[in-house]
């Protein structure tokens, strides 16, 4: 079965290739199990958030400094044109999918899972910022049985930058203790208000400021907060918790249903087997033995943490689907942990300008192109950054691909 | 991923299936994902229950609870992204728990075996249907057998799918075989006359070597010892018309996928035989997309219908994506909706039983309620207890993606 | 001879096993004792080894009457502390490789050291450990154990709590006290400031540490450090310590023990006693040597690598070319002018108990107080010690009680009311000594999940603490043993506890986290 474009991997960075691909108008097959890396995801989009150079140096203004970064990040690959045109172009999208982002030109400080700050340049309406809390008295909801919200921490941290808290302790709807089951349980409560109205009076009447684990539902989170806020009348906000991010799935849903209600192939589960890769014709096998045709590919397998790339037992780096030529960042010989870990994130597919790999010595090849935690030369976690690099480099991807599917239409 | 398929291939055993437990990475994406940890806290989520507790039986067996209330609709599978075979490890466990099936309720057992039930039930279909149709029996048989009172039975139908064949003159074309297996054969037999009609107009002459059942409810319950005889006779009756070179199409995702990968997970049936009937099963759908598309574009007509779209757990297993969604979207004027919900909550034969029943409808509520607010005319699912389930529960009529095609093609499916 | 007409009182250095069992042992004889640890209980060599109890049997032809020793003692621990030895039993298999004619010497060697041994049929052997090399000429089975060493530990140091000894953890000695050739008291340093405590003996089992604390009056103790480098393979790929049949060597065991299987060590001779970095040709050297024993092995996960540092010590007079041997000794400093100075060196975990006893000994001799050793026949745990300890059991635990939702380590199944009891009880405040008595953060996860689940319930009950320092902490102690490893899956974990921790918790890797020593 052919189509113009192949993704592998439905992760961030492949479906905004994949949405941008279909709005130019081509046929898209997706290759890949699930949302992956998405639910690692805390909540907002992280452009820049650290110094590549420096763990601890917080970014005010991120795309200020896309040009000082290193020729060879992704970020400089893609521009500062494209990442803003990418940036714009998300946040419609997260409008229109119901997942609006609001990007203010810097870095606010969200609230992490355990009360410390992160840089983050995109936020969504009810996420946990320090300028939304500071100064305030914030009721800090623990639900009972549920482990993955170190409360007692955030509460630590808040009240080191001033913030005073209160835990309340609460019961969840349908007793669910799991980040998801709680997500679902919110979601299909028919009388949220009624919940709320019985939590008010566990509430200490001097707090003006409610912040719920990122949990709040799925689909329904949006009328479920809007009807804490109504009840409880005060700012009821989302703090991220251990993973899988709720925050994280509701983006990867929402993304998924827009690409599949534009007729685009989902394959859930499915690993590649084998794969022919010609200059003007890509065929890949399933892990089922189907074989997949295209004109082009667009690789998103995720880098080292999504098994896109593997390392052997000797420290050698093999991109797994096609083997393009990778980038050796001598991963397994270890100086510092801080090294080691830079040296697993920064290794990946080596790229030219254009987001196009290499193989087998050849020169660049024109009909694939690499995106997000598959490019070398960026560490996300130490940047946080990765939002930001996937929704940039899949938008390149497709451009720069739409650029080469035109040049085939015209020849 | 080129390891990524060593676990969940056609042709490796159990060892492989277990063996894929040290991949985990622990990021719990299949608990968030699991249908039945979502509504139940004594369901500790396919983690637990899969490679976490692995771990702990090789060091040494302990009895078990946690595995008997998994659904295995395999939705933890598809989504892990470090290619563990969580629902295979789990269900490996559960054949353990219950002795390969010595220590197995009656009911269950019952409920394994629904070709011979269809097959008795089918010598009196008009009594069988009207004494499973009383409350009262069914009380008794939820308190004999602990098959849940208000569980969808389908109707009977004795064996008339075969009757209808026998008597349905095909023209000559390519043959390709039809596994219609024993729910088309004894309780769904439109299904089949729909996917005949449907491949004969393409220029198929379809047979059906047997009717055979693909034992998936015995091994997906942990039945696996009196499987074993039963699965090597239906491979032995399938292999004959795959060395012929045909395809052999099924209108159930569960029993392709039965048919495709869980032998050699769960019997470890590994030889080549077996092997080339694994290779050569296909999905309905599958088939029908994969070459047929632009021909079936021609001959569908409009259908300006609300459409809402349900793919069965099983459906995510064959890896293929959702082609009936594919070829729906061929129908011109079609209003289709996909389902937001991870599983009906029959999971086979899972919601029939008295103590899983209540699970069951708690994750089917979601799929209930998308229902309700969109007022489909029809529901499309590719499996058939799934159908069963969705119209006992919605009142909406549920069909599978052939019968839809048909309809658009001449009105009757 | 000098004559005590009171019970003396000891203080003892090194809180290790050889330590925890000189103070049960002295406390037995009635003696109050003390014992100063500069870490957490087990955090030294104690810890930082494959984990077996041996049968002796690896010694039978290099050091028959060790290998005698070793036996009787593996016995006795296994009696004394059932609940923490998991009686796996060993077998030596002789490959291709290996010195042919080594086997038969073996076999008598285990004979003279009244070692149980038995010949097996290869064919069976190889049938029964699948993950072992298809080329087994030769099998023999022999009596070897596992046994927890961190639960031993804690179950000597609980023992000598309830004999009215004090355990006293995070103290670090920094000066000793002397009166007229006589020590007298050590002066000690911990976070609620510095101390004197006075004794009439001091008994140094700092294991590699112990030349440190003898130099701090002028004493020497000769050791050879070795550093032995350990990988944790992600599961239990044998049922039995599975040795190679040569004369005992680097890197020739694999050992079943919790829920993994470790091998090793390598040996390295160093001058450091903190010498615990693995450096990434020390992998690859371990690699290649398990690839015998195991061939599949470059295909396993390895969820981490370590190395403790063995304390072996040179008897005077020992010629330089010969190996340096594995039994313990004990110095007594009143010999060089010291008197009420004792170090004991040498030995291994198995050998803990009767190293402590042959201390007890020497020190009552010199004190002239009457008292025999009574620590291999007095119980070590009170109530039922009916079956060994057994990986499995936290999970038979859980799935009895259904309490899945309280599972707080899910990788070992360690459940909330076992980690509440130990910080309300115990008075327990960091991760790290959580992770040592209960196997948090043991299993494949390495801590990435279980690490916050953890600092917020010490939070809970020390809302003072600085628990997102010591979650970090405890971060970092973890990476530092998966990044050695991190190849396959183990390297997406390792991406998976960054991401957890820097992204989503916004924990920074801060140069002196990433730095650090080992914390103890």
């Amino acid at each position: 079965m052919k189509t113009d474009a192949i993704i592998i991997g439905t992760e961030l960075d492949g479906l905004i290739a994949a949405i941008r691909l279909r709005e130019h108008g081509y046929s898209v097959r997706m290759i890949g199990n699930g949302g992956g890396s998405l639910h690692y995801a805390p909540e907002g989009i992280h452009v820049l958030g650290f110094s590549p150079r420096n763990d601890e140096e917080i970014i005010c203004e991120p795309l200020a400094i896309i040009s000082q970064l290193d020729q060879s990040h992704p970020y400089r690959k893609v521009g500062i044109d494209q990442i803003r045109n990418a940036l714009d172009w998300f946040v419609n999208i997260s409008g229109e999918i119901h997942q609006k982002i609001t990007i203010s030109g810097h870095n606010e400080l969200a609230v992490s899972a355990t009360g410390l700050s992160i840089p983050v340049y995109g936020t969504s309406e009810h996420q946990a910022t320090v300028g939304k809390i500071g100064g305030k008295t914030a009721a800090l909801v623990r639900f009972r049985g549920y482990r993955d919200f170190p409360v007692e921490l955030v509460a630590i941290e808040l009240g080191k930058t001033g913030t005073k808290t209160e835990i309340v302790d609460v019961v969840a709807p349908g007793d669910a203790v799991e980040n998801a089951a709680l997500a679902k349980a919110f979601d299909e409560l028919e009388e949220t208000d009624s919940y709320f109205t019985a939590l008010k009076d566990s509430i200490p009447s001097y707090a003006d400021v409610m912040l719920f684990p990122a949990v709040m539902g799925l689909s329904n989170f949006h009328r479920t907060l809007a009807s804490a806020e109504r009840v409880l009348g005060m700012p009821c906000l989302e703090v991220p918790t251990l993973p899988p991010s709720v925050p994280g799935m509701r983006l990867e849903r929402a993304l998924t249903n827009y690409l599949r209600n534009g007729t685009a192939s989902l394959h859930s589960c499915s690993g590649i087997s084998g794969s022919s890769f010609e200059t003007d014709r890509i065929v890949v096998w399933d892990d089922m033995g189907r074989q997949y045709e295209a004109s082009l590919v667009i690789v998103s397998n995720g880098g080292v943490l999504m098994g896109g790339l593997d390392v052997d037992s000797y420290g050698v780096v093999h991109e797994t689907s096609f083997g393009f030529k990778t980038y050796q960042s001598e991963p397994l010989k270890p100086t510092t942990v801080g090294r080691s870990l830079n040296a697993l994130h920064i290794t990946g597919v080596e790229t030219d300008d254009a987001l196009r790999p290499q193989r087998n010595g050849s020169g660049f090849c024109r009909n694939a192109f690499v995106t997000g935690r598959t490019l070398p030369h960026w560490n996300p976690a130490m940047e946080c950054s990765t939002e930001g690099v996937c929704v940039a480099t899949g938008w390149a991807a497709a451009e720069n691909a739409h650029e080469y599917l035109e040049s085939l239409n015209v020849a | 991923m080129l390891h990524s398929g060593v676990f969940i291939g056609i042709d490796h055993g159990s060892a492989n299936v277990l063996g894929s437990m040290d991949q985990c990475t622990k990021c719990g994406i299949c608990n968030a994902h699991c249908p039945v940890a979502a509504v139940t806290r004594e369901f500790p989520g396919p983690k637990y229950c899969g490679p976490q507790a692995q771990r702990f039986r090789l060091a040494g067996s302990v009895p078990e609870w946690s595995p008997m209330l998994c659904s295995g609709c395999g939705v933890c599978t598809s989504v892990c992204p470090n290619n563990v075979a969580i629902s295979d490890i789990i269900t490996l466990a559960k054949a353990d728990i219950v002795g390969g099936g010595d220590r197995i309720s009656l009911g269950q057992r019952l409920l394994n075996r629904p070709d011979l039930i269809g097959r008795l039930g089918g010598k009196f279909p008009t009594l069988t249907n009207t004494l499973l149709g009383s409350s009262i029996v069914r009380r008794i048989v939820e308190s004999l057998f602990g098959i849940h009172r208000s569980a969808p039975l389908p109707e009977v139908h004795g064996r008339k799918f075969r009757k209808w064949l026998a008597s349905h003159d095909q023209e000559n074309g390519p043959i390709v075989s039809y596994f219609s297996g024993c729910a088309i054969e004894n309780y769904d037999p439109d299904v089949g006359i729909a996917l005949v009609r449907l491949l004969n107009h393409l220029g198929y002459k379809v047979q059906v070597p047997t009717d055979r059942c693909c034992s998936l409810p015995m091994l997906s319950s942990g039945e696996t010892g009196p499987a074993r005889a039963r699965v090597q006779a239906l491979v032995d009756a399938l292999h004959p018309s795959v060395l012929t070179g045909q395809k052999i199409i099924s209108t159930s995702t569960s029993c392709s996928l039965t048919l495709r990968a869980k032998y050699a997970a769960y019997l470890d049936m590994t030889d080549d035989k077996s092997g080339e009937v694994a290779s050569a099963v296909v999905d309905a759908c599958e088939f029908l997309l994969d070459g047929h598309a632009g021909r079936l574009r021609k001959c569908l007509n409009a259908m300006p219908l609300r459409v809402l779209y349900h793919g069965p757990c099983q459906l995510r297993g064959h890896k293929m994506g959702t082609p009936a969604v594919e070829l729906m979207q061929l129908i011109p004027e079609i209003n289709l909706q996909l389902s937001q919900a991870d599983c009906c909550g029959i999971g086979g034969t899972y919601g029939y039983e008295k103590n899983k029943h209540d699970i069951a409808l708690a994750v089917g509520a979601s799929l209930v309620e998308q229902v309700r607010q969109f007022e489909p005319d029809i529901i499309v699912c590719d499996s058939e207890t799934c159908r069963w389930n969705i119209e006992a529960r919605t009142s909406v009529e549920c069909v599978h993606p052939v019968q839809l095609l048909m309809r658009a093609i001449d009105g009757r499916g | 001879m000098p004559q005590v007409d009171h019970n003396p009182r000891a203080i003892v250095i090194g809180g290790g096993a050889t330590g925890c069992a000189v103070a049960r042992d002295l406390a037995l004889r009635g003696f109050g004792v003390t014992l100063v640890e500069f870490g957490d209980l087990g955090s030294g060599t104690s810890s930082r080894f494959h984990g077996m109890l041996q049968s002796g049997a690896r010694y039978a032809v290099s050091d028959t009457d060790y290998a005698a020793e070793c036996m009787r003692e593996r016995l006795i621990v296994a009696d004394l502390a059932a609940g923490v030895v998991e009686q796996t039993g060993g077998l030596f298999v002789s490959l291709p490789d290996d010195p042919p004619e080594f086997s038969d010497r073996f076999y008598d060697g285990c004979l003279s050291a009244n070692i149980p041994v038995e010949e097996l049929d290869p064919d069976l052997v190889m049938a029964r450990e699948p993950a072992i090399s298809r080329h087994v000429l030769r099998a023999f089975s022999v009596p070897d154990a596992t046994v927890q060493s961190w639960r031993l530990v804690n179950l000597l140091a609980d023992d000598v709590r309830r004999r009215g000894g004090e355990i006293l953890t995070r103290h670090q000695v920094i000066g000793m006290k002397v009166r007229n050739g006589r020590m007298c008291g050590v002066r000690v340093t911990s976070a609620a400031g510095e101390v004197t405590l006075e004794a009439d003996v001091v008994l140094n089992a700092a294991g590699p540490w112990s030349a440190r604390v003898a130099a701090m009056v002028g004493r020497t103790v000769d050791l050879e450090l070795s550093k032995g480098s350990i990988i944790a393979l992600s599961h239990r790929m044998v049922s039995h310590a599975v040795n190679r049949c040569r004369p005992p060597t680097s890197h020739d065991i694999i050992v079943p023990t919790g829920t993994v299987g470790l091998f090793g060590a390598t040996s390295e001779v160093v001058g450091d006693p903190d010498t615990t970095n693995v450096r990434g040709q020390e992998i690859q050297e371990l690699l290649n040597n398990a690839e015998v024993l195991l061939p599949e092995v470059r295909n396993y996960r390895v969820y981490r690598a370590w190395a403790g540092v063995r304390p072996l010590f040179k008897p005077k007079g020992w010629p330089s070319e010969k190996p340096v041997p594995r039994r313990h000794s004990v110095i007594n400093h009143g010999d060089d002018g010291l008197v009420g100075f004792f170090t004991v060196c040498g030995g291994s975990l198995t050998t803990h108990r009767s190293m402590a006893e042959d201390l007890g000994n020497q020190v009552c001799l010199s004190l002239g107080f009457d008292a025999k050793c009574i620590s291999a026949i007095t119980p070590l745990t009170r109530g039922k010690n009916g079956h060994g300890w057994r990986p499995a059991d936290n999970y038979r635990g859980i799935e009895e009680d259904r309490c899945y939702q309280s599972l707080v380590c899910e990788c070992e199944a360690v459940t909330q009311s076992e980690v509440i009891d130990l910080i309300e009880n115990h008075g327990i405040k960091h991760i790290h000594d959580l992770r040592r008595r209960l196997r948090i953060g043991f299993g494949p996860c390495q801590g990435t999940f279980c690490g916050s689940r953890v600092a917020a319930l010490i939070a809970r009950y020390h809302p003072d603490f600085a628990s997102n320092d010591d979650l970090g902490r405890f971060w970092v102690e973890r990476l530092k043993g998966i990044v050695h490893t991190a190849w396959g899956q183990q390297a997406r974990q390792a991406l998976l506890s960054d991401t957890v921790y820097r992204e989503t918790l916004g924990v920074r890797l801060k140069p002196e986290l990433a730095t650090s020593a080992d914390y103890r």
